[in-house]
């Protein structure tokens, strides 16, 4: 039965559905205050984030005593401004999130496409490939190959990204192989549709939303990842800023100065709980039985609400 | 209850299926094992089907009539035989031969729910085949749309919703209006009622039958309820185990069964009058089990099986003008 929840699929309908999720609207927030931050990092940074000022060095936030609030957040021992250094640092992590994501996401898609629509061996290969590469881990991967080639930003993206394509491979070819089965695929073919026209218009639209879940969640993993590799030193190279790099230098003055590994490690949980937030809302939007669930929730817990008013 | 009388019953036939014969691989349990046998879903099937006539099938679950239409819509690769339509093999075609063929056999799928594409409106479902054909496409399709609409009897504004709206009859009308798009000369029915409810099954036997009266379409209809298979049949197949056991004009099968699983089939139809009695035939128990490996199919069931039966299989022979069945005994 179409219900006003699942009738509307209009940006209108869903912004307002959005916005009666409490934690899925915060995670937005966030994340758009994030990358405004980052695009707008120029701007909106009160100092440059590679300055040194050594005589202002490891100045506490402005609460603090001793700080000011020329550097909101305190400095390093550098005497850089943390804050700044955030900012320029969300400009690292959403480009090779981002980034990381697109490569991954179209290499992974178009494979598990090819591996699912020609089937046989190409199937068993494509599948056995990424199950060989999924048992090595991604991250000892990375450390190897960067170790032996040399850090640049460059080569984060794609040594993350050739780590990272096979979960798309594998849920589109998942996606792709049960919905070939379909009857109106079926139909499609008998009617005499090209294959380019069957896939296109009768198979991959039904990848749209569990791919948009998944392509949250790998930014929220690629994140963490880079956050990993910098910190680890193999990742973003100074004076070029990252989160990860900050919490290294930091580490060194952690009973001294906890904000220098406390606020770029607050701004890296914050994205990730943001990321994985929103994509659990994401999901459920997708599926309409959830969707659906979810909306007899919140319209029950209105009438409730509404009556409890009435009775104080 | 009479069918829509044959356009023209002395013309060369429309489709003629020739030894038609399917078989599909056998997985081996492991690889170090022997690859088994094929499976001979169905063997030795012959056949034509005549301008504007309709052929049914009946048989019990798995007993290859599926396989038949499937093999005909170019579904699945014969392993003998041929399918001939209009006099031209189509059994081998590829790609875009197979293609063309496709505007003039179209198909009716079993299951309404599934065959529609929930995120399509009903006038782009419909208008697909154009539009893929290169047939019409923007304000010129639509206007097919409507006629078709208007001919399977659906309203005007039906384009413009999607197929959730609709019920399991009103869905399997549009399944119909997309076949019917290209004005094909054939349509394989596979199953075209059995998921439907048994109130509005009525109205879509008589819509098919309607429309073989206007268009002049021929069918092929396989079903395993012989009372619909009875009403829009010209002629009857019966299928057992992946062979055709006997073949008749309509009425005849229904008067003068001849094969053993042909009258079993009849017996089990529920008489509705508590007060008669079925005919006392022997009845047929068991289910569709494995296919002996020589003989006759049916004889691990048959009341009349006798030693031959177990040798050699039976063949398909004239016994009465027009009607064929193959047994040995009866």
């Amino acid at each position: 039965m179409p219900t006003p929840a699942s009738t509307g699929n209009s940006p209108g309908q869903l912004l307002r559905e959005l916005l009666r999720d409490r934690p899925a609207t915060l995670s937005t927030l966030f994340l758009l205050l994030l990358v405004f931050a980052a695009i707008l990092a120029p701007f909106v940074a009160p100092h440059d984030p590679a300055t040194q000022a050594l005589r202002a060095r490891l100045e506490p936030p402005f609460w603090l005593a001793g700080g000011s609030l020329d550097h909101i957040l305190g400095t390093d021992n550098l005497g850089r401004d943390v804050l700044s250094r955030i900012i320029y640092g969300a400009r690292t992590s959403l480009t090779v999130g981002l980034s990381v994501v697109a490569i991954a996401g179209t290499f992974g898609v178009t494979i598990g496409l090819v591996a699912a629509y020609v089937g046989g061996r190409v199937d068993s290969f494509v599948m056995s490939w990424v199950d060989t590469q999924l048992s090595f881990p991604d991250l000892l991967l990375a450390l190897t190959v960067l170790t032996v080639l040399g850090s640049s930003p460059t080569t984060v993206v794609v040594i993350l990204s050739i780590g990272g394509w096979m979960v798309f491979a594998r849920m589109t070819r998942g996606i792709v192989k049960s919905t070939r089965n379909e009857g109106y695929v079926e139909a499609a073919e008998l009617v005499g549709c090209s294959i380019p026209r069957i896939i296109f218009v009768h198979i991959l639209p039904n990848l749209a939303a569990p791919l948009s879940t998944l392509l949250i969640l790998e930014f929220a993993r690629i994140v963490l990842a880079e956050a990993a590799l910098s910190f680890l030193g193999m990742g973003i190279q100074p004076p070029a800023t990252s989160w990860g790099l900050d919490i290294a230098v930091g580490k060194d003055h952690i009973f001294g100065a906890w904000w220098l590994v406390t606020f770029p490690g607050a701004a890296i949980a914050l994205t990730i709980l943001s990321a994985n937030l929103l994509a659990a809302w994401v999901r459920t939007t997708a599926d309409p039985q959830e969707r659906e669930k979810r909306f007899a929730r919140s319209a029950a817990g209105r009438q409730m609400r509404a009556a409890r008013r009435v009775e104080a | 209850m009479s069918s829509v009388p044959l356009l023209r019953p002395d013309a060369a036939p429309l489709v003629e299926a020739r030894g038609l014969s399917v078989s599909y691989a056998v997985p081996r349990a492991a690889f170090w094992q022997q690859k088994p046998a094929p499976f001979r879903a169905v063997e030795g099937i012959d056949f034509s089907i005549g301008h504007g006539e309709t052929l049914g099938i009946v048989g019990e679950s798995g007993s290859g009539k599926s396989t038949i239409g499937r093999a005909l819509l170019g579904r699945v690769p014969l392993s003998a035989g041929s399918a001939r339509f209009r006099g031209e093999d189509i059994s081998g075609l590829s790609g875009g031969a197979m293609r063309r063929t496709r505007r003039h056999i179209q198909a009716v799928m079993q299951d309404p729910y599934a065959s529609l594409n929930p995120r399509m409106r009903v006038t782009d479902i419909i208008a697909e085949p154009l539009v893929v054909h290169g047939i019409a496409r923007g304000a010129e399709a639509r206007a097919r749309v409507d006629e078709l609409l208007d001919l399977v009897g659906l309203p005007p504004d039906a384009g413009q919703r999607h197929p959730g709206t609709f019920s399991g009859g009103q869905r399997q009308r549009i399944g119909i209006a997309r076949a019917l798009a290209m004005e094909p000369a054939f349509i394989v029915a596979d199953e075209p009622v059995s998921a439907l409810d048994v109130s509005v099954r009525a109205q879509i036997v008589n819509l098919f039958r309607d429309l073989q009266e206007k268009l002049g379409v021929s069918y092929l209809f396989i079903a395993h309820d012989l009372a619909i298979v009875r009403h829009v049949s010209h002629r009857i197949a019966v299928v057992y185990a992946g062979r055709i056991v006997e073949m008749s004009a309509r009425d005849d099968l229904y008067t003068t069964p001849i094969h053993p699983y042909t009258q079993a089939l009849l017996d089990a139809v529920p008489v509705p009058d508590p007060r008669k009695r079925r005919t006392g035939r022997a009845t047929v128990r068991g289910e569709l089990g494995a296919i002996p490996a020589a003989g006759c199919r049916f004889a691990p069931r048959c009341p009349l099986a006798s030693e031959q039966c177990r040798r050699e299989a039976p063949p398909l022979l004239e016994r009465a003008p027009g009607h064929r069945a193959a047994c040995w005994n009866a």
